[in-house]
């Protein structure tokens, strides 16, 4: 009798009290965060589903709406979509850079709490631009923009180190850890119309409305401090050692350039009592371009990368000098090492060894010594 | 089928986890330091084998019964706010305990329960092995900096450290001696330790110590890093089960020694 009980309960206690139904949930890939009168205007762009032949409506939606709290706006939601917004598969926040000004810390919050939201997407503004704007581009060719706009930021950091993909894990950490600050993906929008919002925009093969990367934007304190620009960027991400792979042109004669590709650098970080904090840069790299018609001379080559590297690590550098955030982490090397350290002065050495392990399937230029003749 | 010392002993795996969800990982975290949980590791090989010479009088069994009901009860607790909180947000908390209640009134010998707990313990390993593989590699050696260990921070830390790892394992008094042996019991609170360290060092080293404190659940949070190939992700439900099963077991245990100390 008690078996028959159990068995008869168990039957009853299957399947979930709080199921959701896959056609009752909106998934979410973008949201969007501007002011509006000291209200939130949250912006969802959520996937569209529809037939597989039907190529005349876009793959997703944006809904818009107001409210005290991001929460709040995204309930209100609700009054325009039957559906229930799902956050499981979140990919980018964008924050426009007046609330950025006022403190992206201050709406993580949310994304942070909700269980069903992996803290691993990524944190971007919009400069010059609304955010709901951005999430409302039909970028191409990807199908989704939401996917698109993550795969080139994803790019841009590993291939070209000219952003970082700041994620909100990362952010939150960095904002709580002591002597450094959050660095954050900047994006912006080229030639913005409404033309760009519809399939319009994916008829030309080259799109008019275009989301463009814009390097990194520091904070202080949570806030939206400033800027860096492509150089700083790159100086940035060597000190913190998030060089995957990247391109250095190289002059090699008067007018012509070769470029060498970074293909595997580490940073090592050395703090000595006096605050003296020495970046040793080792990295392996290959010459992929060469448009000089004298021959290869390698060590000249790695002695000029060298030179180029320090060149964007002291333009990083003297941004550190006249920013208040600390987005470098200078200071937090050396608390690493001396936990008593309380703000004195340090020092900084740079110390670049650059390695050219391949020089391609030719020699030298195929120019040669013709070019001059022709 | 043959119930081995070492089916029996994996029992004290799940005993001595129990108390680290929700309440004890987060605890030791703000201690701010992993070398709490080094020290009270090594600390809590000196209580087991008390408690495995512990010989219930008719004192001691009115004492542990009172402490078990209150464990079992905070057990139930425990188990419904996780499962609140991570799966079912909108389901009644009867009908949570209702769950765990059925299996737990089914399963009444130590025989049993040593069964139930080898299969969840070979279950665990493999998750325990999978999530450890593919998180490795997003730890941060300068999250485990500075390294400027507070004596003070060190003391409370291994002694709570000691409280939640061991204090369940009272239980192990209730099972018959002759079916457990000291060397089975070590080896699987060794397993236990290591288990735990593994999570501590996954939690700071990826972490760090000033967001992790911040976390409910830094386990389950944790869980939410696991990503195979871009493809396998969103599987923190299923690897952060492991937990419901050391709860499961825990109740299962305390009702079992409730039992036994009765009668």
């Amino acid at each position: 009798m008690k078996k028959i009980i159990i068995l008869v309960l168990c039957l009853l206690l299957t399947g979930c009290y709080n199921y959701k139904e896959l056609n009752k949930i909106a998934i979410v890939s973008s949201i969007s965060i501007d002011k509006k009168d000291n209200k939130y205007l949250v912006g969802a762009q959520v996937l569209n589903v529809k037939p597989k032949d039907d190529s005349n409506s876009s793959n997703v939606i944006v809904y818009e709406e107001e409210g005290k709290t991001i929460e709040e706006a995204l309930r209100n939601i609700t009054k325009k979509s039957n559906k229930k917004l799902y956050g499981g598969h979140l990919s980018k926040l964008v924050i426009s850079e007046e609330v950025a000004k006022d403190g992206i810390i201050d709406i993580v919050d949310l994304f942070q709490r909700l269980p069903e939201i992996k803290d691993e997407f990524t944190i971007t503004i919009s400069k010059g631009i609304d955010a709901n704007k951005v999430i409302k581009v039909m970028t191409s060719p990807e199908s989704i923009p939401a996917d698109f706009v993550k795969n080139v930021i994803d790019s841009a950091d590993v291939d070209s180190a000219i952003t970082h993909s700041s994620k909100l894990d990362e952010f939150v950490s960095y904002y709580l850890k002591k002597y450094i600050d959050p660095v954050i993906t900047v994006l912006e929008v080229k030639d913005y119309d409404k033309d760009g919002t519809t399939l319009k925009n994916n008829e030309s093969t080259y799109p008019k409305t275009k989301i463009v990367l814009d390097y990194v934007g520091i904070t202080y304190k949570g806030k939206l401090e400033s800027y860096l620009n492509k150089d700083e960027t790159i100086g940035y991400n060597f000190i913190r050692d998030n060089i995957d792979q990247m391109v250095i042109p190289i002059k090699c004669d008067k007018d012509n350039y070769a470029s060498i590709s970074i293909l595997n650098s580490k940073t090592k970080v050395k703090v000595d009592k006096n605050y003296t904090i020495t970046f040793n840069i080792e990295n392996k790299s290959a010459l992929n371009e060469y448009n000089c018609k004298n021959n290869i001379n390698k060590n000249k080559l790695e002695k000029d990368t060298n030179k180029m590297i320090k060149k964007y690590i002291n333009k990083a550098l003297e941004k550190q000098d006249k920013s208040k955030s600390q987005f470098l982490g200078l200071k937090r090397y050396i608390y690493l090492k001396y936990p008593k350290y309380n703000n004195e002065e340090y020092k900084v050495k740079i110390k670049v060894k650059t390695n050219i392990t391949r020089t391609g399937e030719i020699n030298k230029s195929s120019k040669g010594e013709k070019y001059e003749d022709k | 089928m043959k119930i081995s010392k070492y089916m029996y002993a994996s029992i004290i795996f799940f005993l001595t986890e129990t108390m680290f969800l929700h309440i004890g990982l987060s605890d030791i975290l703000k201690t701010g330091n992993i070398y709490s949980v080094l020290v009270g590791s090594l600390l809590s090989f000196i209580p087991i084998f008390f408690i495995l010479k512990i010989k219930p009088n008719r004192f001691i069994k009115v004492l542990l019964v009172i402490l078990l009901s209150i464990y079992f009860i905070y057990t139930l607790y425990l188990i419904k706010i996780y499962v609140q909180d991570k799966y079912l947000d909108a389901t009644p908390s009867f009908i949570i305990i209702l769950m765990f209640l059925l299996p737990i009134s089914y399963i009444k010998d130590i025989k049993t329960i040593s069964k139930v707990s080898f299969i969840l313990f070979i279950i665990t390993s493999i998750t325990i092995i999978f999530s450890f593989i593919n998180l490795c590699p997003s730890i941060e050696i300068d999250n485990f900096k500075p390294v400027n260990p507070n004596i003070t921070d060190i003391i409370i830390g291994s002694i709570k450290y000691m409280f939640y790892f061991i204090s369940p394992s009272i239980m192990l008094v209730f099972i018959p001696k002759n079916e457990i042996s000291n060397k089975s019991i070590i080896l699987f609170y060794i397993l236990s330790m290591i288990h735990i360290l593994i999570l501590f060092i996954l939690i700071i080293g990826i972490f760090g110590i000033d967001l992790s404190i911040n976390f409910t659940y830094p386990e389950y949070s944790l869980m939410k890093k696991i990503n195979y190939f871009d493809f396998i992700q969103h599987i923190e439900n299923i690897i952060a089960a492991e937990w419901l099963y050391s709860i499961f077991i825990s109740c299962v245990m305390s009702i079992y020694s409730i039992k036994k100390g009765i009668s």
